[in-house]
């Protein structure tokens, strides 16, 4: 059995013979949605914790990824043969919505005790703790890149896309997103610790 | 150079499946919210997708139920909550229910006659998603889930019986959901998603505080009286819109004894109130029959004082009123009504009301009624 898409970490297998993602979408139907979601739960699920680097909010952000995607089936016709690429878009945008929402509220938040679902075995609390640190240092200086560069470090450093898919989900050429990434790796250098970046 | 990532994760099923949309036709009847429009407006411009037909952005839900606060509606707040720097820019308003959003997340509701804040020692529940914010008697509160649009609060008694909020209005910032009739909240429903909210976990009640919709602090002003009793008969369930517009036109006490006061709306219907030191009662229409009788169709003992409310000629600007041969009041009319108190031991009585003779004069001093008061 040849896999279609094995490309992305935490997108479900899919056979040669199942129907594309493109073909889910033209078919519309709650049975085609479902397993889209079947499909990439898992991989926006991760994507969004990148995002937003607390499990509780990647699970609402997960759901409302889905259902945006649900809610505007008729409105486009989806054209590459993965979904994934678009749904990490949208993920990034709710994220955004919900960096604005969260920074206006926080100072009430605060006061409440935090309840983020914690499903970590006691030997991975320390490490968890620990990732979700760096991931917030991470996002906040991706929070403070240009517009442009900060959705292609989504995509690309975030969602580990190929520089490809995120031109064709951004509309713009692969040189651009190559440029995008290469300026956001030299803002980032300057503004995070050496811990927090891994030199190839 | 790469950024040092969490390693990605295997989804627990029960996390998947708590995760999974209700993926139904309902949800696409359903306007969008300014997320989805985001998110599609990005699709717009993402060259792997292509737009089947024209788009125009969809109505908001949210859309013109939330305005903007007045200087005023702010100013009760901030004294309300002894914030000067206190700010807001958006309004929800329920009939005579508004609810300001305070740009720090704090929450204020405003009435006719009251100001209701989050009390100080007041704590946020977050809930397994979204938060609790503000509790008042009907209002409740807070942040919504990522992407709800619908939001309901509701109580279920222990008869399995369940009455909740009867509307709201959704943001992605906030959402305000409103009960006519006092309701406690033991589950808050976005969408199609329950989420219990367990007993005594619920941000303390509001705290109420006088403040006028008028302006002025004196909470004895015609004005004031008025908006107190609006409030009262909004609570006791007439609908908000039996009680906009309404004006004052006659009362009798701005001291804080026992009176009454009598309000018109666009002087074509009346009603009255009574109210005391300790409150108020409720707003009243009157139905005071065949407008060209003089009669008192209302009134009230205290001591040896009766007030009562009649109604005379339209044409009369003031009335006076004997008892035998003793004038026990002159007073003004306004609308053919008049407020009057007089003593009850200068005549004999009926049923506890005396029994007095009305002459009622026009603006030129001419006689437009004499007789008695039916």
């Amino acid at each position: 059995m040849r896999l279609m898409r094995p490309s992305w970490e935490g997108a479900a297998a899919v056979s040669d013979d199942a129907p594309s993602d493109a073909d889910l979408w033209a078919r519309g139907d709650e049975q085609a949605f479902g397993e889209l979601y079947d499909r990439y739960a898992e991989a926006v699920w991760n994507h969004a914790y990148r995002l937003t680097a607390s499990w509780s909010t990647a699970e609402d952000l997960t759901s409302a990824t889905f259902l945006t995607a649900w809610r505007r089936r008729t409105e486009m016709t989806l054209v590459p043969d993965s979904a994934l690429p678009w749904l990490f878009t949208v993920a990034g945008n709710l994220a955004r919505s919900e960096f604005r929402r969260k920074a206006r509220f926080s100072r009430l938040l605060l006061r409440v005790p935090r309840n983020d679902v914690q499903r970590d075995h006691a030997d991975e609390v320390a490490s968890s703790v620990d990732h979700e640190t760096r991931l917030r240092e991470v996002l906040q200086a991706v929070e403070r890149l240009p517009r442009a560069e900060r959705e292609a470090v989504e995509l690309v450093l975030l969602g580990e896309l190929t520089t490809a898919e995120a031109a064709e989900v951004l509309g713009v050429a692969e040189v651009s997103v190559r440029s995008r990434i290469s300026r956001a790796r030299t803002r980032l250098r300057k503004e995070l610790p050496s811990d927090t970046l891994e030199v190839q | 150079m790469t950024i040092n990532l969490p390693p990605l994760r295997e989804l627990p099923a029960d996390v998947k499946e708590r995760m999974r949309p209700a993926f139904t036709e309902a949800s696409t009847r359903r306007s969008h919210t300014p997320l989805a429009v985001a998110a599609a407006v990005a699709l717009l411009i993402a060259g792997g997708v292509a737009v089947t037909h024209q788009m125009t952005r969809d109505a908001d839900p949210a859309d013109g139920r939330v305005v903007s606060p007045s200087g005023l509606d702010v100013d009760r707040c901030r004294a309300a909550l002894n914030d000067r720097s206190w700010s807001s820019s958006k309004m929800v308003v329920f009939g005579l229910h508004k609810v300001l959003v305070g740009d720090d997340g704090r929450f204020c509701g405003l009435t006719r006659s009251r100001a209701i804040v989050m009390s100080a020692d007041a704590r946020p529940l977050q809930m397994e998603a979204g938060s609790l914010v503000f509790r008042s008697e009907n209002i409740i509160a807070g942040v919504p889930p990522l992407g709800a649009r619908q939001a309901r609060a509701r109580e279920l008694s222990p008869g399995n019986s369940s009455r909740g909020s009867t509307a709201s209005v959704v943001t992605p910032e906030f959402f305000v959901t409103y009960a006519a009739t006092g309701t406690n909240v033991t589950e808050m429903v976005f969408d199609d998603r329950t989420i219990p909210v367990a007993e005594g976990t619920a941000p303390a009640l509001a705290t109420k505080v006088d403040s006028f919709d008028s302006g002025d602090g004196n909470p004895w002003t015609p004005a004031n009286l008025l908006a107190r009793c609006v409030d009262n008969a909004d609570r006791q369930g007439t609908p908000a819109e039996e009680l906009q517009g309404w004006e004052p036109l006659i009362s009798t006490s701005t001291t804080g004894d026992r009176g009454m006061s009598l309000a018109h709306l666009g002087h074509r219907k009346w009603a009255t109130c009574t109210f005391s030191q300790f409150g108020a009662d409720i707003l009243a229409t009157v139905d005071a029959g065949d407008p060209d009788k003089t009669v008192h169709f209302s009134g009230f003992h205290l001591g040896s004082e009766y007030t009562l409310v009649g109604r005379t000629n339209p044409l009369a600007k003031t009335i006076e009123l004997y008892s035998g041969s003793t004038r026990a009041a002159v007073v003004d009319v306004a609308d053919g009504f008049f407020i009057a108190t007089v003593p009850v031991s200068t005549a004999g009585t009926r049923t506890g009301v005396p029994d007095l003779q009305v002459i009622a004069r026009s603006a030129k001093n001419e006689i437009v009624y004499l007789g008695g008061l039916g």
